[in-house]
């Protein structure tokens, strides 16, 4: 008995120790990934990373929300009297730094956009020869949308993080831009900022074979992807801040054909209806794919208009006609939805969210954010006519957008002369984009005077006044710069904040 | 006149003064009736003169506890050994103890002389390495070795609690002090940057899982420790060294605490019953809020600082703070203290039935238990339903046991998050709600629609629900055989499984904002379920030959760790006005998700021990380990330690001392690691999660570089100490130890370009340095009474070495790792007081120099000090006489600088946000130039309560944090009644707090982190309990 026990012991012992012995017990399985190296390996796997990247611009870091809307919140169409920490406020009142957390998750994640673009761009530049024609298609197509999404990310960043390209029809190309991404950086690879001018020809690098490729390989004809008529909005956009007018005006003109929107709503209820969520907005040539599942939760866009404080500004209330139909849309909950008498107790009654009101339904959490829309095409038409001189097409084409004020009817209602519709294009951009982030670019690109930081809502009162921002540039995150890679730090960037 | 009503219910809910004071005097009188009675049991007794010497040498042992047997009647002897003792006429004999002897029996005599023998088997503590069980005395490492009684003197459901200031070098940091809630441990100071640094539990040998299982994100998390009864602890071994630790290899370097729970005892049958009740409360604190009668005059100045031109006259700007406030329902002359409002009496109650004993070679241990601790803070709370069985048998050479637990504990919380959370009552009383915002209007809630008001968020029947309910279930069964040649082999299969469902509701009714009232309600389901299997093969063999002894330990070990959960969200319940909040009622899907990883161990372990004479002590241990987080190329490590030991006063020069009784020296090296990382930290991927899904279809991103060769990180850990005894009646034990960390796993700061912010790799180095001083004895004694004390004291002084980055240096918004400073070093401006003239505050301007600016933005940071305290530890007394015990703990913190990132979430206003009365009697206006505080600004944010060291306090404490005052009657009398004890006590816990003057809160210990911001107060608990044995 004795011995049997003991052997029994030491077999067991020695043969529980024979099996944990080897590696391949240490070989543990690993349940939601694949390797790094071979991730994407086939058209599959390049659509999956694709979806991945649309995934990081839908993120309220990225395009979900501060990165697409910062051009707003530090600008003086938007009021916030609630200050509620974390909330971007710092953006609102200037008070930002190296380490704001909203510039740092900005960097970071459009950062994240732009290098998984590039890994998708190269998977299908390698996956291309040996594909099958039916393969080359959807490459062409996703290698498309890949381009389109870095050169947006790219746009962002440079414009948060870069001086404005032109001011005013001054160049500063040669300022710092922020680094550009042709192929992925690899993990402790030296990196520097090139200029504000490299970033916009690789932009616009980007767009243009984006387009090329979207000719080979066609579009998904769903607006929550990139599509050929976003990518020319884009480029429109782009060429519209390096003041290109004619290729601006082009670009736009492309964008308004291919999508087929020649004409916008008018009617008060119709113009809300856009906004009820999901693709209602008929209007957009790109949205981000938010609804009840997947959405920016407690740190979406309709959050920030509606419970952490934000609406539009006493200023820019001001700016709407008692018969523009945008007013729909500015109601604060349970009063003003009529668009009189807006309470700005926003504390009490919230912001109805605006754009992000989610009107179909009541959650203003699963609102998304259209990027690409028709009204600022028939915007940059106009500016780019009335530079390149062409007015009564200038006219023609702000008149498409100016028509919300349901009083304004015709041409013979707007301003005929370059500057009047320069100036009138300068409230009207304010009141048509309010919600997609423009202002605080196109207060910067035209280096007019501005007031900053609205407070004391009914009355039209701002902290900064009478301000030029044409240099205004944003800090690089701290611990971009810390980390040692190469990025430098903007050089004066806390003395172009507003005084 | 709903409001009058509130007031009276309000006052009945809290601690009312006379209630403790009859309460006071009824156990007073009790006492009183008790001691007259036991005094008179006592009245006839027989005086007994005595000596004790050793048998063998015939020297005196001074020291020698002699008890009046069955009674707590106790004295010991002096320096010759001599005592006297009065002895109840009805006790017929003596009991003499000492240290390392045979205890002795002798009749009651008028004189007696007492010889008592050697036993080297007997000692009086034996430190348990989880592997096995070592004399004290023998024991070449530091450990502290902690008694079941010492845990359960405090009225707190997480025995790790009860640890803090028990144990040299063991710092716990709360993060918050709601029952059962998460705590930091650290054991000598922080070695470690991005990986865990707690230590490793062992509870009867098998390593359990000691980290949340709850949902992380949360900061809302139960602590495993809090599922295991207190009352189960037979004892605590906190092991600290390289010759403690290293047999443990991979995971020791922040030390192991190893826990022994009870087993059967003498009898064959004995059962105990015990129960605590009480309640606790908010504990004291410096935390005075003003009225709305001073706020009112004080934020319209505030307002009119802060726009000036708004209005032209001071009343204009009173009246519309008035209007703001009266449009939040204030009636003009009210004033709501709102932490009132939200506090409790919270009631304790443990209620624990024992019954063990021996049956033939059977012994058997089991306990039922239930504790139930409610916070003091609205919504907090914990339970736990518990129960263990400890058996264990032999039949010739074989032995057999099983040590098995379950508990089922429901934890109640919320978020404890330093940023603030509206959920959390006490963040949104002093910044949703302030002293002018009634809780009701007409019978309901007032301002929940506008604002978080947290007496509606937490409403029993329609409020918010945050709940998680944890099953842990051990089980442990063993099987040794003894072999011939002093051989012995042993197999030992732990099973530690932890089941989470965790449940967080935001009410469709009271909850404001989109994921309350505007879903129409969310609901999250997280289930988590954690397995963690471990099978131990040890053989061993010990053998004693002259004067030498030996003892060898081999092992092999091999660990799974599964860990599995999954979470889904649904939105709008259409039920929720009618009370019905549980997610089966939702009607709209959200968001929802899965994760699963596994995680292995395989180790091999050798363990020696030498003893000559009882003189020299030597040890070595060594430990190979194969962990599967590391990088293919570097998944085995090996570990080892030596230790040695001098006892000096087993040398001849020494032996027969009679003042020094007792010397030793100790050394001790070795290396020990770290493995607290991700589960595939080491390799690189695209994660698959539905994260990255897009527009319902599939998606990837990259989130990790692969890193082939990561692998531990390595502590050297180094300590030398001795042990001293005077008289056997006074203990000093001191060490000094330096414990370097090397290879740290760290998460190097990656570039964002890379789309990615950091990856793992072993880079960076850290130090600590310190002393633990301990010491202990009696300092008087009679035949009543006698009286023991202890203190003790730890210092230690942690430096970062080196880091990746080649500026040595990683700077965040108030503090900064950098080389050559502690890893929690505040880096941050440093506020210099109020510019007399304007009210603004005033910063140092530049990194050093006096020059001053009132520019926030031009200032430069400066380094202010560190969270970690430079010294802690407690000292009390403990007494007894004529059966009544009295012990007396303080806990002091010395050195440690505290921080408030979120000053208007705790008293300083801004935003009309409730406001301490020190702020508005002292702030900066024309009037009052030398004010301590700046001008007051409606918006602080721009101004005065950014980051700065002017929220930067002294975290230095003295703490009253234990009381316990109990009675035993005399066993004569119960044992009629077939009681073999009965005892009575009273305990009061964290009585009362002296903190550094400038400090402003509700208590200075708080997370490792030193952040104070929307702090959970600090609890004072008082209980009584009845311990009653047959």
């Amino acid at each position: 008995m004795k011995k049997t026990i003991i052997k029994t012991g030491v077999t067991l012992f020695m043969g529980i120790s024979l099996y944990s012995c080897g590696n391949s017990f240490l070989d543990t399985p690993i349940y939601n990934a694949v390797d790094i190296d071979d991730g994407i390996n086939d058209v599959s796997t390049v659509e999956y990373a694709l979806n991945g990247t649309y995934a990081y611009l839908r993120q309220y870091q990225s395009a979900g929300n501060y990165s697409s809307l910062l051009g707003d919140y530090a600008s003086d169409i938007v009021y916030n009297g609630l200050e509620m920490g974390t909330h971007a406020t710092d953006m609102y009142q200037f008070i930002y730094t190296e380490t704001t957390g909203t510039l740092s998750s900005i960097w970071s994640y459009d950062y994240k956009v732009i290098d998984l673009a590039a890994r998708v761009i190269q998977a299908c530049e390698r996956l291309m020869p040996d594909a099958t024609p039916a393969d080359q298609v959807d490459l062409s197509m996703f290698e498309a949308e890949a381009r389109t999404l870095r050169a947006y990310a790219t746009l962002m960043l440079t414009n948060i993080y870069g001086h404005q390209v032109k001011v005013s029809g001054q160049s500063y190309e040669n300022e710092m831009g922020v680094v550009i991404v042709n192929s992925p950086v690899q993990a402790y690879e030296h990196i520097e900022r090139s200029t504000v001018g490299e970033c916009y020809s690789q932009i616009l690098n980007d767009l243009n074979t984006a387009i090329s490729l979207f000719d080979k390989g066609g579009d998904r004809g769903n607006m929550y992807y990139l599509s050929p008529q976003a990518t020319y909005g884009l480029l429109a956009r782009t060429q519209l801040y390096l003041e290109n007018w004619s290729e601006a005006a082009a670009a736009a003109q492309r964008a308004i054909q291919i999508s087929g929107i020649t004409t916008l709503t008018y009617d008060p209820v119709e113009y809300k209806a856009l906004y009820n969520g999901g693709k209602s907005n008929v209007e957009s040539m790109f949205a981000l794919a938010i609804n009840n599942i997947d959405n920016n939760g407690t740190n979406s866009a309709g959050q920030f208009f509606n419970n952490y404080g934000y609406s539009l500004s006493p200023y820019l209330n001001s700016l709407y006609a008692e018969t523009d139909c945008r007013r729909a849309i500015l109601g604060f909950t349970g009063v003003g939805d009529d668009g009189e008498s807006l309470p700005w107790w926003v504390d009490k009654n919230p912001f109805n969210g605006g754009k992000y009101g989610y009107f179909g339904g009541s959650n203003v959490t699963y609102a998304t954010n259209y990027l690409v829309n028709a009204p600022e095409m028939f915007l940059i038409q106009a500016e780019a006519y009335a530079h390149l001189n062409q007015l009564s097409q200038a006219q023609e084409s702000l008149l498409v957008v100016a028509k919300r004020n349901n009083a304004i009817t015709s041409v013979g209602d707007l301003p005929s002369s370059t500057q009047g519709i320069i100036e009138f294009l300068y409230e009207e951009r304010a009141r048509e984009l309010f919600q997609e982030g423009f202002r605080l670019w196109d207060l910067r690109r035209w280096n007019v005077a501005c007031n900053l930081d609205a407070i004391a809502a009914p009355e039209i009162m701002f902290v900064y006044n009478n301000q030029r921002v044409g240099d205004l540039v944003f800090p690089v995150p701290a611990n971009e710069v810390n980390s040692g890679f190469g990025v430098v730090q903007n050089p004066n960037w806390s003395s172009s904040k507003p005084k | 006149m709903l409001i009058h009503t509130f007031q009276e219910s309000k006052i009945s809910s809290n601690v009312n003064p006379n209630y403790i004071s009859d309460f006071m005097k009824k156990l007073i009188l009790l006492f009183g009736v008790l001691l007259a009675f036991s005094l008179s049991a006592f009245s006839q007794t027989v005086s007994v003169n005595g000596t004790v010497t050793e048998e063998k040498t015939g020297e005196p042992i001074a020291g020698a506890t002699v008890t009046a047997k069955g009674t707590n009647i106790a004295t010991m002897t002096d320096i010759d050994g001599n005592f006297n003792l009065q002895v109840p006429s009805n006790v017929s004999k003596l009991v003499i103890s000492y240290i390392g002897m045979f205890p002795v029996e002798v009749d009651v005599k008028p004189v007696v002389k007492v010889e008592m023998e050697e036993n080297a088997q007997v000692l009086n503590e034996v430190v348990v390495t989880g592997y096995g069980v070592q004399q004290k005395a023998a024991f070449t490492g530091a450990a502290s070795v902690i008694s079941g009684e010492t845990v359960e003197k405090k009225s707190d459901m997480n025995f790790v609690k009860n640890l803090e200031g028990m144990v040299t070098g063991l710092q716990y940091s709360n993060v918050a002090n709601s029952p059962g809630m998460f705590g930091d441990v650290s054991i000598r100071g922080f070695g470690t940057i991005n990986s865990s640094s707690q230590p490793l539990y062992v509870i009867d040998g098998v390593p359990v899982n000691a980290d949340p299982v709850t949902d992380n994100s949360s900061n809302n998390n139960f602590d495993p420790m809090a599922a295991y009864n207190p009352n189960d602890i037979e004892s605590i071994t906190v092991l600290k060294d390289a010759s403690a630790t290293a047999i443990y290899g991979a995971r020791a370097a922040n030390g192991v605490i190893v826990i022994t729970t009870k087993k059967g005892g003498e009898g064959l049958f004995n059962a105990t019953f015990e129960t605590r009740q009480g309640f606790n409360a908010i504990s004291h604190n410096n935390m005075k809020f003003a009225t709305a009668q001073q706020l009112l005059p004080f934020f319209a100045r505030g307002y009119q600082a802060q726009y000036p031109t708004r209005y032209e006259t001071y009343q204009e700007y009173e009246n519309y703070v008035r209007d703001q406030m009266v449009g939040r329902g204030w009636d003009g002359h009210s004033s709501y203290d709102w932490m009132d409002l939200i506090s409790r009496k919270g009631y304790y109650a443990d209620y624990n039935l024992s019954l063990n004993g021996t049956s033939g070679k059977t012994n058997y241990y089991i306990n039922l238990n239930y504790n139930n601790s409610e916070g003091a803070i609205i919504a907090s709370s914990s339970s736990r339903y518990g129960g263990r069985v400890n058996v264990d048998t032999s039949w010739k050479i074989v032995s057999v046991g099983a040590n098995t637990s379950y508990s089922y504990s429901t934890f109640n919380g919320f978020s404890q998050s330093t940023g603030g959370t509206y959920s959390n009552p006490v963040y949104s009383a002093l910044t949703q709600m302030n002293e002018f915002m009634p809780p009701y209007i007409d019978g309901e809630y007032a301002n929940y629609i506008a604002y978080y008001n947290p007496i509606a968020i937490w409403d029993k029947k329609l409020g918010n629900i945050s709940r998680s309910t944890t099953q842990t279930l051990n089980l442990n069964p063993w099987l040794k055989i003894d072999l011939p040649y002093d051989f012995w082999a042993k197999t030992n299969f732990g099973a530690n499984i932890t089941n989470v469902n965790q449940y967080d509701y935001n009410s469709a009714i009271y909850y404001r904002g989109s994921s309350g009232i505007s879903s129409n309600g969310t609901g999250e389901v997280y289930n988590s379920k954690l397995s963690q299997l471990t099978w131990t093969n040890t053989i061993g063999w010990s053998h004693k030959y002259s004067e030498n002894f030996i003892s060898i330990l081999l092992g092999q070990e091999m660990q799974k760790r599964f860990w599995t959960y999954s979470y889904f969200e649904r939105t709008n319940f259409p039920y929720a006005g009618a009370g019905m909040r549980d997610i089966s009622t939702a009607a709209t899907a959200g968001d929802s998700g899965a994760y699963t990883e596994e995680t292995r161990l395989a180790s091999y372990f050798m363990d020696a021990h030498y003893d000559y004479d009882n003189r020299y002590y030597l040890s070595a241990s060594f430990r190979r380990d194969g962990s599967s987080v590391f990088g293919a190329d570097h998944r085995w490590a090996n570990f080892w330690s030596v230790g040695a030991k001098w006892r000096l006063s087993e040398e001849s020069f020494l032996k027969y001392n009679t003042v020094l009784t007792n010397a030793d020296i100790r050394l001790s090296y070795g290396t020990v690691g770290n493995q607290s990382i991700g589960a595939y930290a080491a390799r690189g991927i695209f994660s698959l999660d539905s994260d990255y899904s897009y527009d319902g279809n599939p998606g990837m991103a990259p989130t990790r570089i692969s890193n082939r060769d990561l692998t531990w990180e390595t502590s050297k850990k180094f300590d030398v100490g001795f042990d001293i005894s005077f008289l056997n009646r006074w203990h000093l034990t001191f060490d000094y130890y330096n414990e370097d960390t090397d290879d740290l796993l760290y998460q190097r700061p990656l570039s964002y370009v890379t789309g990615m912010s950091s990856a793992w790799s072993n880079i960076g180095k850290i130090r600590n340095r310190g002393i633990e001083i301990g010491i202990n004895g009696t300092a008087f004694h009679s035949n009543d009474a006698m009286i023991n004390v202890f203190a003790n004291l730890s210092y230690n002084q942690n430096k970062v070495l080196e880091l990746a980055e080649e500026s040595g240096r990683l700077v965040y918004s108030y503090e900064i790792v950098e080389v050559g400073r502690p890893y929690y070093q505040w880096y941050m401006k440093e506020y210099a007081g109020v510019d007399r003239e304007t009210g603004d505050p005033l910063y140092y301007l530049n990194e050093e120099g006096d020059e001053l600016t009132t520019d926030y933005s031009a200032a430069a940071q400066r380094y202010m000090g560190s969270s970690l305290p430079k010294v802690f530890g407690a000292f009390g007394v403990n007494a007894n006489a004529y059966g009544f015990d009295l012990s007396l703990q303080f806990n002091y913190r010395l050195g440690a600088k505290l921080f408030n990132s979120l000053p208007r979430g705790s008293g300083w206003g801004y935003q009309f946000r409730s406001t301490l009365e020190k702020v508005v009697q002292n702030s900066w206006t024309p009037e009052n130039p030398d004010a301590k505080y700046p001008i007051y600004k409606y918006s602080g944010s721009t101004v005065s309560s950014n980051y700065s060291s002017r929220w930067l306090m002294s975290g230095d404490y003295l703490r009253l944090s234990n009381i316990t005052f109990g009675y035993t009657l005399p066993s004569s009398l119960t044992k009629k009644a077939y009681i073999s004890k009965l005892r009575l006590y009273l305990t009061l816990d964290n009585v009362w707090t002296w903190t550094a003057k400038d400090f402003t809160g509700y208590t200075p210990d708080t997370r490792t982190s030193g952040n104070v911001s929307s702090q959970y107060p600090g609890v004072f608990t008082f209980t009584s309990g009845i311990q009653l044995s047959f």
